[in-house]
């Protein structure tokens, strides 16, 4: 099964695979981050696993942790949660919470899962065909 | 730079790989101008030409498929779009596909003329200081010719994938690599002249049969590769801008 993020060169390890990343953001101390980011993602067991042998949950969560790695003010997401277990969809969208909350940063989602849109967004833009049907908050739009 | 040395590291194949068929072209030409060297007398004064002539080409072909089979190792792991959401620029990966195909070059001919001096007492040395610009002659025009193959990688996807294989083999024969140009038909000698490796091949022969460096030749090599990377980096630039407009980078993997 194909992870819903664009997946890393699997047979780079996660670490790896986050040391390029993080240096092609210019980052000066990248083993600090992907460290904090291990911790907080939950990384630590397969850190040093190649990328290709992750299950689908493991790389959702290390495609997160490369999303993450320069600490991004504004963080666009396409189903992030889409093909994800139960657990792992709950997990994940715990973590954005808690981001948004700690860096204040903006993230635009695109989600069909509208639970998921209720629980996680402000303001919500619904889209047919490419345009712009309807506009509000979770609670206000039909 | 980075990602392709963890490549490496973690794949035993690839790296031998890298030497392996430098190390089978020493063998079989290395026999082969032996068996020359004693039945005649025009390639026993010519000592290494044929082995000079496999190890140049060679830093032609290493050199060309190490940014076109980098380039590769980005396309198969859908990683253009990972990157290019990074501020990495288009020219920066050009940058770093080059100087992958320096290292990958080296270590493919290292060994290479290690067993050509062990088995047969020829040192590529003996064109020194020619060696030099040769190599980086070749290796230019490689780079070029690789640029443009990514560009066109960019343009058609994997379904063009075996011309990063079979482009360099095209030049093979204006080249020039085994014989002088004057061999071919007149009109292709033009042909072979409009590249900067038939010049640098021709002043290989001139070091190795005259004992004189040809600055004619290394002239109109430097400012051929001119012409071929300013072309290159346009073809790369362009299809590389066309495919971000095109939402073509999140899909190069399929």
């Amino acid at each position: 099964m194909r992870a819903p993020y664009v997946e890393m060169p699997g047979r780079l390890t996660v670490a790896e695979n986050l040391e390029v990343y993080a240096r092609l953001f210019g980052l000066r101390r990248p083993k600090n981050r992907i460290a904090k980011l291990s911790r907080d993602l939950d990384l630590e067991s397969f850190l040093h696993r190649p990328t290709r042998t992750l299950s689908a949950g493991q790389k959702s969560r290390s495609a997160l942790a490369k999303s993450l790695i320069n600490a991004p003010e504004l963080l666009l997401l396409d189903e992030p949660t889409a093909s994800l277990d139960p657990d792992t969809a709950d997990w994940v969208r715990r973590y954005l919470e808690t981001y948004q909350a700690e860096t204040g940063a903006a993230i635009l989602l695109a989600s069909h899962n509208m639970p998921e849109v209720e629980r996680l967004c402000d303001d919500v833009l619904m889209m047919r065909d490419g345009r712009i049907i309807d506009r509000g908050a979770p609670n206000d739009l039909a | 730079m980075l990602r392709h040395y963890y490549l490496y590291r973690g794949s035993w194949p690839r790296i031998i790989e890298l030497a392996y068929w430098p190390l089978m072209q020493i063998f079989l030409w290395g026999f082969i101008s032996q068996f020359f060297q004693q039945h005649s007398t025009l390639i026993a004064q010519a000592g290494g030409l044929l082995l000079a002539g496999v190890m140049l080409w060679d830093v032609m072909f290493r050199g060309q498929l190490g940014v076109s089979v980098s380039f590769l190792e980005e396309l198969w792991a859908r990683n253009l779009g990972q990157m290019f959401v990074s501020p990495l620029r288009p020219v920066e990966l050009a940058a770093a596909l080059m100087s992958v195909s320096l290292v990958r070059t080296l270590v493919g001919l290292i060994p290479a003329a290690l067993v050509a001096w062990l088995l047969y007492e020829f040192a590529i040395t003996s064109i020194w200081p020619g060696l030099i610009v040769f190599f980086f002659m070749l290796l230019a025009f490689s780079w070029a010719v690789g640029l443009a193959v990514c560009g066109l990688l960019l343009r058609y996807g994997l379904g063009a994938e075996s011309l990063a294989w079979v482009t360099v083999f095209a030049l093979a024969p204006i080249s020039a690599v085994y014989y002088p140009i004057s061999i071919l038909p007149e009109w292709l000698q033009w042909v072979a002249l409009a590249t900067p490796s038939a010049h640098v091949f021709e002043g290989m022969r001139a070091v190795m049969l005259e004992g004189r460096f040809d600055w004619g030749h290394c002239l109109w090599a430097l400012g051929l590769n001119v012409i071929a990377m300013a072309l290159a980096i346009w073809t790369f630039v362009s299809a590389f801008d066309a495919a971000r407009r095109d939402g073509r980078l999140l899909q190069s993997g399929e």
